[in-house]
């Protein structure tokens, strides 16, 4: 009797085809318990998920991917542009040589370089300072200086010979002692 | 009128021997523009002792000093080392034999470039009419947010009669009267001087044709004062253009080395122009003919600074983020003179944001389903 009712079971079950929880993910399945089996590690993250949920994280991943996309995009464009940019901007402005100089300095070195020497004695008196690197003078030797320009005009005498008597510069003296 | 015509040419061999008329230097103005939009000018000066004491008459700055502008003082002394070393002096005071200078610097906050733009004027100085178009633009691009700011003065040419483009074309105006290079390009010095000489002479025939022009102009309208001129004044309009081709036409020195009434007397063959020649009719030509030195005695080094990184800008000097234009009539005498700079300042939060999306991206492409 016991053998009996074992048996009886025995043949339904055999009469009971085998059903699939998910005949469509069948095939992934397969396959990723052979890659697992392959590769030794677990490249996927497995999500259990019904059919409407796995479509909500379907479309979740097609925008997040998009959004990576345009994003990746747009930072290699800005960057790109950035770049083609700063090297123009290099090329056009004129950069200080001294990493410790100041603002001051940098427009103070486009000031231009000359020495002044006025060789009447009652104007030398009257000059600020005589630095190396930087013209001073006061308002009474520019005005003086004024007066001798339209001495020079009235008289119509060699403009630059005859303002060199009065005071000398480089810029000045050179070409004047080159004709002589 | 040759008087006038002769201070002229003095004032212009000064300009061009000393560059700025005025005492203490070029104007020292410093703007700085923070990423909320707000701004700050600070002017940096040589002042006296007078107005250090407190005299505002006696103001070093080109504009109105008023409560809204904060004043310190800096005094100078030999071997200074700080911001002030390399300013110009106006006035060097000396105490038991140690000689400093007086600086003022002048600071003023404003909500916004707008702000800035509506209430900033140089109103104490010859610059007074003088009001540049000054705007900030924040562009928000994701990653970078974009300052560009924009400061630019409108041409003060006074002369409308002739046209500057009849002599020069705009490329020569920017290379003459500004900073443009690129008629220089494949010069060398000699040539580009040459260049530069045959710009000057047409520049300068320009200023004859324009000085004549206005002169003429005032004339006519003055007609009346010449009595007893053999001519109406509907005749000496007429003879305009016959008078300068006769007598000025290709040479640019004439007009300063011409006296105009006596030149009209011998055109016209009367003595009419130089017996109005009073001193009376000297300043009304004074009053009436365009002042076109007025800005001239002032210049600025402009200084600034945007939030961020520099990454476009037409300064000529750049000192890590701090850009320094030079600003003075000349560069804007004819043509608008743009001032302009962008930078970019980072949103950290935006490369945050992208990187959680991302990483949220490829952990979405390693999904399998059960």
């Amino acid at each position: 009797m016991h053998f009996k009712d074992y048996d009886q079971l025995i043949n339904r079950l055999k009469q009971v085809q085998p059903k699939p929880a998910s005949p469509e993910g069948l095939t992934d399945s397969i396959m990723n318990s052979i890659n697992i089996q392959k590769g030794g590690k677990r490249r996927f993250i497995i999500l259990k998920a019904n059919h409407s949920q796995w479509l909500w994280f379907n479309g979740f991943r097609v925008i997040t991917s998009a959004a990576a996309i345009f994003l990746i995009g747009l930072f290699l464009l800005q960057q790109n542009e950035i770049n083609s940019k700063l090297s123009r901007l290099e090329d056009q402005v004129a950069r200080t040589q001294l990493p410790a100089a100041s603002d001051e300095q940098l427009v103070a070195a486009e000031f231009q370089k000359v020495k002044l020497f006025l060789p009447d004695s009652v104007v030398n008196s009257l000059v600020d300072s005589v630095q190396t690197d930087m013209l001073q003078i006061n308002r009474r030797s520019l005005n003086f200086m004024l007066q001798k320009i339209q001495q020079l005009e009235n008289e119509n005498i060699s403009f630059r010979e005859k303002l060199q008597q009065y005071y000398t510069d480089s810029t000045l003296f050179k070409p004047l002692k080159e004709k002589k | 009128m040759k008087k006038i015509v002769i201070r002229t040419f003095v004032v212009l061999m000064a300009m061009f021997l000393y560059g700025c008329p005025d005492g203490g230097g070029p104007y020292q103005m410093y703007t700085k523009i923070r990423s909320d939009g707000s701004c700050y000018r600070e002017f940096i000066r040589s002042a006296d002792s007078a107005f250090v004491a407190g005299d505002t008459s006696r103001n070093p700055f080109p504009m109105k000093i008023d409560s809204t502008w904060k004043i310190t003082y800096y005094k100078r002394m030999a071997g200074d080392t700080s911001r002030y070393a390399n300013l110009p002096p106006n006035i060097t005071y000396k105490k038991d034999s140690t000689e400093f200078t007086w600086f003022a610097t002048a600071k003023k906050e404003y909500a916004s470039v707008e702000d800035l733009a509506k209430s900033f004027r140089f109103d104490d100085s010859k610059w007074d009419s003088i009001v540049p178009d000054i705007a900030l633009r924040k562009k928000f691009r994701w990653f970078y947010t974009y300052f560009e700011f924009s400061e630019t003065y409108k041409p003060v040419n006074p002369f409308k009669r002739v046209p500057i483009t009849d002599y020069l074309s705009d490329k020569e105006i920017a290379a003459l009267y500004g900073e443009d290079q690129e008629l220089y390009k494949g010069k060398n010095g000699y040539e580009i001087k040459s260049l530069l000489e045959d710009l000057e002479n047409k520049a300068d025939k320009w200023f004859n044709h324009s000085f004549y022009e206005e002169l003429y102009a005032i004339y006519i309208l003055h007609f009346d004062l010449f009595k007893g001129a053999p001519i109406d004044a509907d005749r000496f309009a007429m003879e305009k253009d016959t008078i300068y081709k006769y007598y000025f036409k290709e040479d640019t020195v004439d007009m300063f080395e011409k006296d105009f009434d006596e030149m009209l007397d011998h055109h016209f063959h009367t003595k009419a122009f130089t017996s109005a020649s009073t001193d009376e009719f000297e300043e009304t030509m004074k009053n009436e003919f365009p002042d076109f030195m007025k800005y001239s005695e002032v210049e600025l080094n402009y200084r600034m600074s945007l939030p961020g990184k520099i990454i476009e800008t037409n300064a000529p000097f750049m000192n890590q983020d701090t850009l320094t234009w030079k600003v003075e009539e000349n560069r804007f005498y004819f043509h608008d003179y743009p001032l302009t700079a962008t930078s970019r300042k980072p949103n950290y939060w935006a490369f945050v944001v992208t990187g959680i999306v991302v990483i949220l991206a490829l952990v979405g492409l390693m999904v399998r389903r059960v």
